[in-house]
């Protein structure tokens, strides 16, 4: 064997092979990444909280006109309660209604005709509060409401369902908290807004 | 043509056969015990971070939960002295393979905080109805769940399972069909070197292309912008890949340069056989 035929056979053959096969092992594994990963694109592992923005989640957000143009912790302005005042949050994660109350997904836009949920720890509504006025200030702008009754539901579903007979009215809603521990019975505060 | 110039074209042939199922064996072995490992993907996955923020998560939420229900959170963060949360989390990925309860949640779970809870109120008198208590035993066997369980576990499992089997096999044929190119090649030379020398060739060429394939992937993030919720499991999923490209980098270049000395070795061999006869037969001519 000389030279010239084992560069031509140990080298040449090889560097050939490399370009050839380098490229279509790039644009095979291109074309199959979904077969390259053991965990799926967008597939959900944990149901854990948004913790890591908690901080942003502190400051008001700007005004929207829309409750579908909001992201879940979103701080969305105040509710007062009788004398106590509490942040609002849209569709508050479990971890954020330990200090705020949240507005659900299923409400309308405070102001609009219809009813806005709110859902909010029972130890977060005090004994005094109970039966008074409530007050939304935030990027709706501000609404006044009038405490109108307070019934018992089974579920969060019956809430739902209920549908006060004022034009714009807010439910407030609780599990109620019976000693240590809760019931799982909750409790809804019914409004009207006033001008 | 001539026989020997269709000898060459045959031989060529056969050495990109043996390029192609050395990049393929490369390529299947590498996933195999990569991506289509359990320990590897379980310890990509439940890495450090992962760890680190469950716990931060399981805090957050008990504290909350403390809120609603009056029972404190060290009580149902009693969970973590019995098992820690690395502990559960690999417990749930194990699961996951096994195809067992993979996200935690059981009524024996939920029958542990309740005994955590009553524990507490009793030693601290504090008065309690059972239905109560379950109600919040029963959350906090879900926070529990949503925070060190794993819940998406089926495409996991079966894409773990189906890319260990069809790798598997991909290997093997490769494996074969390199042993049949070498027997061809065999068949082919009246000298076994130059049938080795085209089947070293044909394996270092697929060896190269095996880590330049891989390098240029790694470059392109090929396959490495999964994005997993939460998201501090998506560097762990995007790290398997990653270790995959490494481990067929590695390969190819291991690879590469056994086969490279292996034929500087047997070019060395062939000349210095090939002087011997030189020598000998330059002997008997000056004895003529």
């Amino acid at each position: 064997m000389n030279r010239g035929q084992f560069l031509r056979t140990a080298i040449l053959l090889p560097v050939c092979f490399t370009v050839i096969l380098s490229v279509a092992f790039y644009f095979g594994f291109s074309k199959n990444e979904g077969f390259i990963s053991p965990v799926k694109n967008g597939a959900r592992l944990s149901y854990f909280d948004d913790l890591e923005h908690k901080a942003d989640n502190d400051d008001v957000i700007n005004a929207v006109d829309d409750l579908t143009l909001l992201k879940a912790n979103d701080n969305i302005g105040e509710i007062t309660i009788g004398k106590s005042t509490s942040t609002l949050r849209y569709n508050a994660e479990f971890s954020y209604q330990q200090d705020s109350m949240s507005i659900m997904p299923q409400s309308v836009v405070p102001g609009d005709i219809g009813c806005v949920y709110v859902y909010a720890f029972d130890s977060n509504i005090t004994p005094d509060d109970r039966g008074k006025g409530a007050l939304i200030d935030g990027v709706f702008g501000k609404h006044n409401y009038a405490f109108v009754d307070e019934m018992e539901m089974n579920s969060v579903d019956e809430v739902m369902m209920y549908s006060p007979d004022c034009g714009k009215s807010l439910v407030l809603y609780c599990q109620n908290r019976q000693g240590a521990g809760y019931v799982s019975t909750y409790t809804a505060f019914i409004y009207k807004e006033v001008e | 043509m001539g026989l020997k110039a269709t000898r060459r074209i045959l031989c060529t042939i056969l050495a990109l056969v043996i390029s192609v199922c050395t990049l393929l064996t490369i390529g299947s072995v590498a996933f195999k015990f990569t991506v289509g490992s359990q320990p590897v993907v379980t310890k990509q996955l439940i890495n450090g971070d992962a760890i680190s923020e469950a716990e931060r998560q399981l805090e957050e939420k008990f504290e909350a939960l403390e809120i609603k229900s009056g029972i404190p959170k060290r009580v149902f963060l009693m969970v973590n002295d019995n098992t820690s949360v690395e502990d559960a989390m690999d417990t749930a990925m194990q699961n996951v393979f096994g195809e067992e309860n993979a996200d935690m949640y059981s009524n024996n779970r939920v029958e542990y905080f309740y005994n955590l809870c009553t524990e507490y109120l009793d030693g601290n008198g504090i008065p309690y109805t059972e239905e109560n208590v379950r109600l919040v035993a029963d959350e906090a066997a879900h926070i529990y769940s949503d925070c060190v369980g794993i819940h998406g576990e089926l495409y996991v499992v079966g894409h773990i399972t189906e890319v260990s089997s069809v790798c598997l096999k991909l290997a093997y044929s490769a494996i074969a069909m390199i042993v049949l190119s070498l027997m061809l090649m065999c068949v082919l030379f009246k000298t076994r070197e130059n049938a080795y020398l085209y089947t070293l060739a044909g394996v270092s060429g697929g060896s190269l292309a095996a880590l330049f394939g891989a390098l240029a992937c790694l470059i392109a993030r090929v396959g490495m912008d999964i994005s997993v919720q939460p998201a501090v499991y998506t560097n762990g999923a995007n790290g398997i890949v990653r270790l995959c490209y490494v481990a067929i980098m590695a390969s190819g270049v291991m690879i590469f340069a056994a086969t490279t000395v292996v034929m500087f070795v047997i070019y060395a061999k062939k000349n210095q056989e090939t002087l011997r006869k030189d020598v000998r037969f330059a002997k008997i001519i000056s004895k003529l």
